[in-house]
């Protein structure tokens, strides 16, 4: 392909173009600082045939830019002073600036020598980090030519619009002498195994240098006891002491930083981050090794824009929900997004589990380890998903896992150990208050409380049989436990100039603020295999990811007890140890920690991807996945579980459930690259082909008699088998991309894919979807440069196209008849489960963005807003049918549209690149916005109550409150008239969405120490605490401390319902959680994480012969100011167990 | 290459049904499919929880509680209120699911009917029964509907598009429509029953809904003739002992329902047998209706205490819940055509041969026989006499005293039919009552 370059006519330099020449000795960091010192470094260097040559064109260049004689200096110096952020930088420039321009040196070159020169294929071209090189032969001799392009820093004079270095390197390859030899050899990236094109290789204190070509070849004339040196922009120089070999091959480590801009993982193609046209943010390891989280989808919280993420429950192993720019679908199970690990589609769908601590199911990323993880992408718009076709909807998240190293080899260990406590407690009546309140409530409704458990209207064991003195705070007893979290992660990586390897291992423990044996576990294993070989032509990957997990649990939500226990409720336990029923007047809480409930799973994701290049630019690729997903759970609820007066009668149960999901994957693609004069081509072409097997057997076992048989199913007296029918679910696509960028300026880019889905119905199993994007680097053209030199890189990019989800379940475009659950007289039965609809399709998601990016000051200030409008149309739903019909439902296409639209912002200021105090502060912010556009019949639909047209999807309805009546009753407004409150009353379409929300992320670094902290913040209203109670305040039940601002008698204006122990006001309560009163402002700003570093200065290291280590304490969820009245703003209303505040302490060392 | 990769892929993304589902055209293509899809009508009936389920939104404990059979204990809210009251609101949860669960029957029902009516695969004898079984199950399944809620749509077909926008059908059409059914039921069906413990329909089955639809519609004679059909199988019906009526190996049932769900026996043992607190109980005014010496009292109902009270609890059926399965809920019994043939005999002015079918009833109940004390009742008092004992022989099984209350109008016009679930109308604004 780069051969090509050398076949067409060139084109000229630009008119400001600057021809640099330097003696090649002396290195980049020469003394070149005017154009006549280079004049005469040059003229004195070169060999007497060539001397014509070189100084005609710097002649010729210098004179058409006198005025820019102190250019090169500063540009040598940008590129010799590496700091810490500076190589970045400059390698970013340099990359993103490179032109080809090799035609044009030839050109020139051919002009001035008057001869034809003479490519000297097969390495005649290369690109390399720092441009292009061109290596000629004349008739006499052989020469590099490269042109070193970068865009410099913003300059102040007029006229800069491109300014362009070329380096003119010449190698005489001169005869040896007699102790000299010719080495060779070959330079690759440790990263990525890519050969370094214009890698500078000099011998050690002498003049002697040339440069590797495009395959990394170099030769270079040395003495056997010589040592050369390696340098490149962008990576870490390295030696090597020849030691009498022939052949010298090396690796080139790059900085640390340089890979985090420069590419982008877009799922079937890579893109740099200045050429990309679609949304797309990317969390890397930097980020998520700095947080103490077992699945990786945490370490996204407040840090990628227009991406919301609930952790449901503090509990690890709760499916962790993801919502990328909105709900997109009326059904809530509609609203996965796309997983894809390594290439792999994994199910994005929890794996359902009947425990009450994993009421959201578990998740299947639960055995990713974020150890392993390179980056995380969230594909957001049109141009970045509709190449996911019907499951890019909901858009895209692609996990990547670290790659091994080409050359040499490195053990990283990292082991860290800390603590988890829940972040906060409810304000909760102590037992004066209680029993109080109790008391007032039996007076309020004249009853007289009675000990006598048959009396049951007016039995209160609490006010009578308990004693009223006692007083336990039962969050603290049931929910106080500390955490104790062990992670430990080993990592080798090596590898020879063709071959990497990754092998890792992990293992993480967490035990639970419960009381009781109880926690997580997970092992976990990675290997990673790249090879290449046959000149670069074929590359293989293979990657296999495992993972095992062990969640111990129990099978009871103790957050309920947590927080209405009764604070004078009995001791747990009796003083010989025994759990105390206190004569059955209670249950005792700890007996639900005897109903277990363990859930293990077992998680391959495994693929192969195989790309040979069969011409020039065209390339064959194949990528290979394989994933399975097996879980088993058990529970146990045995006989010591229940109230010793009951044991006589009750007997032990269990069940155990099994879910598999097995798929594979299969995408051929053919790739074509091509360079042509002033573009670039990029054309991806592939199929999908998808298979996915899920099955599910529940076995739930009754009539244990004795606790020690539980879970053995032959002792069971009855055994039910709950088969849910296997699921099986193909999909095969067509997909394809044509990127086409002009001038490094203009970019465009089209995908498209066509998408077959077993779940549509033959008429309907085919659709397509397509996307354009395009984006335009404003700030390289030269009008712009002139106008506004402070904003060197400004881009403005926009996207507009289709993306489906088929998220609907299996078979229900079949007229079927489904078996029946049990049997009738022995014989299974079969029965219609559903009315069939043959015609329903995919819903259609349009999606509408702009971005405009500035970068000022040499990068150091970004600014960035995107707008996004999402209209989700042909809404898969139920579509409701009167029961007449048999059943409630038909599965249909609705002309209902939700349109989620807003706005992302993001901002960074970093310090001067050269101060020793760096710092970075980046911030964004999404303003979100979401309609329920059109849904024609809604007021007949089963959503009648749950939406409304022109409101935001996030609306939750509720009674609107009018206050106290004279007895103290909470009173609604009755919208219909009829004289009850009831559902239809809900009239208030109340937005329990977020109206802004985002992170503030600060890093620092100071010598040897870093800090990295997170801020999230999130404006919205919510559920407030009425909602984790379910009776009012004065039944038997611990209520919150604001319960105290009650109605106490007639003229009252309190808040709070009057205090009441009888069900006859139970009615208006739980009104009250539905109406105007049970909201709160739920906005928060949290500190969400903080890492602080300590890296052992270089020279202790080395004496401990690493090569490198540090020291590191973690935090998470630290701190949070809010106003919220319940437990945790950020799942306002949610009962579950609140995210833990955790601290770590970890050491990581490499060697 | 690629072009040719996706030549497969329609095929590709074609699936197949899984091991637990059968498209429904080849259900009907063999006998053994054609019978589980009627077995999966009876499973359902039992399995919904809905009105033949036994359950708390069934047709037995809705109307028990309406017709002041029973009292509601329960210190949670429960829609079962309204029914007690009889002010059952529209947007009730259990009377949404009595009416959707008796329509889902009804589709099931009319998919069997149309699958066997196409098919051509089924052996004519089998088809026969099954299409017999089915329009069975649909007449029995409108009887209640259009006794429970007056004029109510008439589907009779599985195409939504049809069904979701059908009107109200008046209560003579609906009739029409089930006695046509059960006609052809009675054509269709053997008279041996094909399967042990009487739980599928045989066609005295039929004869005994028709004997019940003609007494309720006035036709006297026509009830008269069916009841008589039935009550003459002796070599398949005969009054057991109060012990043995509600056993799965009962001689008098002519229809019953298998409990499916495992661990359960019936779901009207497990609803009225208590196990803590009673949540029904039978009223003061039912109780009284009984003599001391009415066996019936001693052997279907139970003296349950409880916080020093003594709850008089329904205990036709004796078990609340057991692996073992000893009891099958009974739909259709003999009694009730004893019943039905001396009301029709008493309107066709034969007192005599009503007072002794009467007695049947009675002298199994172990109190005295008409005939000796009262042979000369007649007219109103006969047929008082024999709601009385309607009452008495068939408390809280499937909705008779409700039923029965209407038919002598005891039961305010506005109270007398449950409102159409408001649900149902939002849906489908054709089932607005005129």
């Amino acid at each position: 392909m780069n051969e090509n370059l050398l076949e067409g006519e060139g084109y000229a330099l630009s008119e400001h173009t600057i021809l640099h020449i330097q003696q090649h000795n002396r290195g980049v960091s020469g003394p070149a600082s005017t154009g006549a010192r280079a004049v005469a470094d040059i003229d004195s260097a070169l060999a007497r045939d060539y001397s014509g040559i070189a100084s005609g064109i710097l002649r010729r260049s210098s004179k058409r830019n006198a005025l820019h004689a102190e250019q090169p200096r500063s540009a040598v110096e940008a590129e010799s002073k590496p700091t810490r952020s500076g190589p970045e930088r400059a390698s970013n420039k340099s990359r993103s600036g490179v032109k080809d321009h090799s035609k044009s040196i030839r050109r020139i070159v051919e002009e001035h020598l008057n001869t034809k020169l003479i490519v000297h294929s097969p390495m005649s071209v290369f690109k390399g980090a720092r441009g292009t090189c061109v290596m000629f032969h004349t008739p006499l001799r052989k020469f590099h030519v490269c042109s070193l392009l970068r865009r410099p820093q913003p300059l102040p004079w007029r006229g800069l619009a491109i300014g362009v270095f070329v380096l003119l390197f010449l190698a005489l390859c001169m005869p040896a002498w007699a102790q000299q030899v010719e080495i060779s050899g070959r330079v690759v990236s440790t990263t990525d195994g890519t050969a370094l094109g214009g890698v500078t290789v000099t011998v050690k204190n002498t003049a002697i240098s040339t440069m590797t070509d495009n395959n990394g070849q170099y030769r270079i004339i040395a003495t056997g006891d010589a040592v050369l040196v390696f340098t490149s922009v962008g990576f870490q120089t390295t030696e090597e002491a020849v030691r009498g070999r022939r052949e010298v091959n090396t690796f080139l480590e790059p900085m640390a930083s340089t890979l985090e801009e420069v590419d982008i993982n877009a799922g079937y193609y890579r893109v740099k981050d200045r050429e990309r046209t679609g949304s797309i943010s990317r969390i890397t390891a930097d980020e998520i090794d700095r947080q103490p989280v077992n699945n990786p989808l945490l370490a996204l919280h407040g840090r990628a824009p227009g991406v919301v993420i609930n952790q449901q429950s503090g509990v690890p192993g709760n499916a962790v929900q993801i919502q990328i720019r909105g709900q997109n679908s009326l059904r809530a199970d509609g609203n996965y997004p796309l997983y894809i690990i390594d290439g792999v589609p994994v199910d994005s769908q929890p794996i359902s589990s009947t425990g009450l601590l994993t009421v959201h199911g578990s998740d299947p990323l639960n055995t990713i380890n974020p150890a392993n993880i390179e980056s995380i992408e969230i594909l957001k718009d049109a141009d970045a998903t509709a190449i996911y076709g019907s499951r890019g909807a909901n858009g895209v998240v692609l996990i990547t896992t670290k790659k091994g190293r080409y050359g040499g080899s490195q053990i990283d260990l990292s082991v860290s150990t800390g603590m988890g406590r829940i972040p906060q407690k409810l304000d909760m009546l102590n037992t004066d208050q209680y029993v109080a309140m109790r008391q007032e409530a039996f007076r309020n409704d004249g009853v007289e409380p009675s000990g006598n458990p048959t009396d049951f209207l007016a039995y209160a064991p609490d006010l009578m049989v308990w004693d009223t003195e006692r007083y336990t705070d039962w969050q603290e007893e049931l929910l106080g436990g500390t955490a104790g979290v062990t992670n430990a992660q080993l990592s080798l990586a090596a590898g020879s100039q063709t071959t990497s390897l990754r092998l890792g291992g992990g293992f993480q423990r967490e035990t639970s603020v419960f009381p009781g044996d109880f926690g997580y576990r997970k092992g976990t294993a990675l290997l990673r295999v790249d090879h290449r070989a046959f000149d670069e032509r074929l590359q293989v990957s293979v990657a296999v990811n495992y993972g095992a997990d062990n969640n111990k649990l129990f099978h009871h939500d103790m957050v309920g007890e947590a927080l209405t226990l009764p604070p004078n409720a009995p001791a747990v336990y009796n003083a010989d140890g025994t759990l105390n029923w206190a004569d059955g007047t209670w249950v005792n809480p700890l007996s639900h920690l005897l109903k277990t409930n363990v859930i293990q799973s077992e998680n391959v994701v495994a693929n192969t991807g195989i790309t040979y290049r069969i011409w020039q630019g065209l390339s064959l690729r194949a990528n290979v996945g394989y994933t399975v997903n097996r879980t088993e759970e058990q529970r146990k609820v045995p006989i010591s579980a229940s109230n010793p007066d009951n044991r006589g009668r009750v007997t032990g149960s269990g069940a155990l459930y099994n879910h598999a999901t097995r798929s594979w994957l299969a995408e051929p693609q053919l790739i074509y690259k091509r360079n042509l004069r002033n573009s670039r081509l990029d054309v991806i072409i592939g199929g999908t082909f998808q298979d996915r097997q899920r099955d599910n057997l529940r076995i739930s076992t009754a009539g244990y008699v004795n606790d020690a048989l539980i879970g053995n199913i032959n002792a069971a007296a009855t055994v039910n088998v709950l088969d849910e029918p296997p699921v099986h679910y193909r999909y095969a696509a067509l997909f394809g991309k044509v990127g086409y960028g002009i001038a490094e300026r203009y970019f465009i880019n089209l995908t498209g894919r066509r998408d077959g889905s077993s779940r549509f119905g033959p008429n309907k199993r085919f659709a397509n979807f397509g996307a354009v994007g395009a984006a335009w680097l404003f700030s390289d053209e030269a009008f712009f440069k002139r106008l506004l030199p402070a904003i060197n890189y400004g881009k403005l990019r926009a996207s507009y196209g289709t993306a489906g989800s088929d998220q609907i379940g299996d078979y229900g475009y079949w007229d079927a008849y489904t078996a029946t659950r049990y049997t009738y007289q022995g014989i299974a039965g079969l029965t219609p489960d559903q009315l069939f609809n043959a015609d329903y399709s995919w819903e259609v998601n349009r999606k509408l963005d702009a971005e405009l990016e500035l970068r000022f000051f040499a990068d150091r200030l970004t600014v960035a807003a995107n707008w996004y409008r999402n209209r989700s149309s042909n809404q898969l739903v139920g579509y409701p049918l009167p029961a007449i019909t048999g059943f409630t439902v038909v599965q249909a296409n609705m002309d209902a549209t939700i349109e989620n639209r807003g706005w992302e912002f993001r901002a960074a200021v970093s310090s001067r690149p050269e101060s020793r105090l760096s710092w970075e502060t980046a911030l964004n912010l999404t303003i979100p916005r979401s309609e329920l556009l059109e849904y024609p019949g809604i007021e007949s639909s089963t959503y009648a109550q749950t939406y409304v047209v022109g409101e935001p999807i996030t609306i939750i309805k509720l009674y609107e409150a009018l206050g106290l009546d004279e007895n103290g009753i909470y009173q609604f407004a009755d919208v219909d008239g009829n004289g009850t409150i009831q559902t239809a009353d809900r009239q208030v379409a109340w937005d329990a969405g977020r109206r802004f929300y985002g992170g503030l992320r600060q890093t620092l670094s100071y010598g040897n120490w870093s800090l990295d902290a997170l801020v999230e913040y999130v404006r919205q209203q919510g559920q407030g605490y009425m909602r984790h109670f379910s009776t009012p305040p004065g039944f038997f039940a611990n209520q919150p401390v604001q319960v105290m601002d009650r109605w106490q008698g007639a003229g009252d204006l309190a808040d709070i319902q009057r205090f009441t122990q009888s069900y006859s006001y139970y009615s208006a309560y739980l009104n009250a959680i539905n109406s105007t009163l049970g909201i709160a402002d739920a906005s928060f700003v949290r500190l969400k994480t903080v890492s602080l570093g300590y890296r052992l200065p270089g020279g202790i290291a080395n004496r401990l012969k690493l090569k490198n280590a540090s020291l590191y304490v973690h935090g998470q969820n630290l701190w949070t100011i809010t106003g919220y009245d319940g437990w945790d703003p950020d799942r306002p209303g949610s009962a579950y167990l609140p995210p833990l505040r955790m601290y770590t302490l970890g050491i990581q060392v490499s060697f | 290459m690629l072009l040719v990769a996706c030549v497969g892929c329609e095929d590709f993304v074609a699936v197949d049904l899984p091991s637990s589902k059968i498209v429904s055209d080849a259900v009907f293509e063999n006998d053994n499919t054609a019978i589980a899809a009627v077995s999966g009508l009876y499973h359902d009936m039992q399995n919904s929880m809905g009105f033949a389920s036994g359950g708390q939104s069934s047709v037995t404990v809705t109307t028990a509680l309406s017709a002041g059979e029973l009292d509601f204990y329960s210190t949670s809210f429960s829609d079962l209120g309204e029914f007690q009251q009889r002010d059952v609101n529209a947007e009730n949860g259990s009377l949404l699911t009595l009416w959707s669960s008796a329509y889902n029957t009804i589709y099931g029902a009319n998919a069997i009917i149309e699958g066997l009516e196409s098919s051509t695969a089924v052996t004519p004898g089998t088809r026969d029964q099954l299409l017999g079984e089915a329009l069975f199950v649909r007449a029995f399944t409108y009887f209640y509907l259009v006794n429970l809620f007056g004029d109510v749509p008439l589907a009779t077909t599985t195409d939504y598009r049809v069904n979701a926008t059908l009107g109200l059908a008046d209560i003579e059409t609906v009739y029409a429509q089930l006695i046509d059914d059960l006609l052809r039921a009675v054509q269709l069906l053997g008279p041996e029953y094909v399967s042990a413990d009487r739980v599928r329909p045989s066609r005295w089955t039929a004869h005994a809904l028709l004997a019940r639809v003609y007494l309720y519609r006035g036709e006297w004679e026509a009830a008269e003739t069916h009841a008589s059909e039935v009550i003459a199988q002796t070599g398949h019906y005969t009054l057991t002992p109060l012990d043995g009526v509600f056993v799965k190996s009962t001689q008098e049932a002519i229809w019953q329902l298998i409990p499916v769900r495992p661990n359960f026996n019936t779901n009207e043992g497990n609803t009225f047998i208590p196990i803590t607190v009673p949540v029904f109980a039978l009223s003061e005014g039912l109780m009284q209706a009984f003599d001391d010496k009415d066996s019936r009292k001693s052997s279907w109902i139970l003296p349950y205490e409880y916080g020093g009270e003594v709850y008089s609890v329904p205990y036709k059926y004796k078990v609340a819940n057991g692996s073992e399965i000893t009891e099958y809920a009974v739909v259709l019994r003999l009694a009730e055509q004893f019943l039905i043939r001396a009301e029709a005999r008493a309107q066709l002015n034969d007192p005599a041969g009503a007072i002794a079918d009467l007695d049947a009833i009675r002298g199994r109940a172990g109190i005295g026989l008409l005939a000796n004390s009262a042979p000369e009742l007649t007219g109103q008092a006969l047929l008082d006499a024999i709601e009385r004992e309607r009452r008495r022989e068939l408390f809280t099984e499937w909705g008779h005293r409700w039923l029965d209350l209407k038919r002598v109008d005891r039961i305010p016009v506005e109270a007398a039919f449950y409102p159409i679930p408001a649900e149902e109308i939002r849906k489908n604004p054709n089932l607005l009552r005129k």
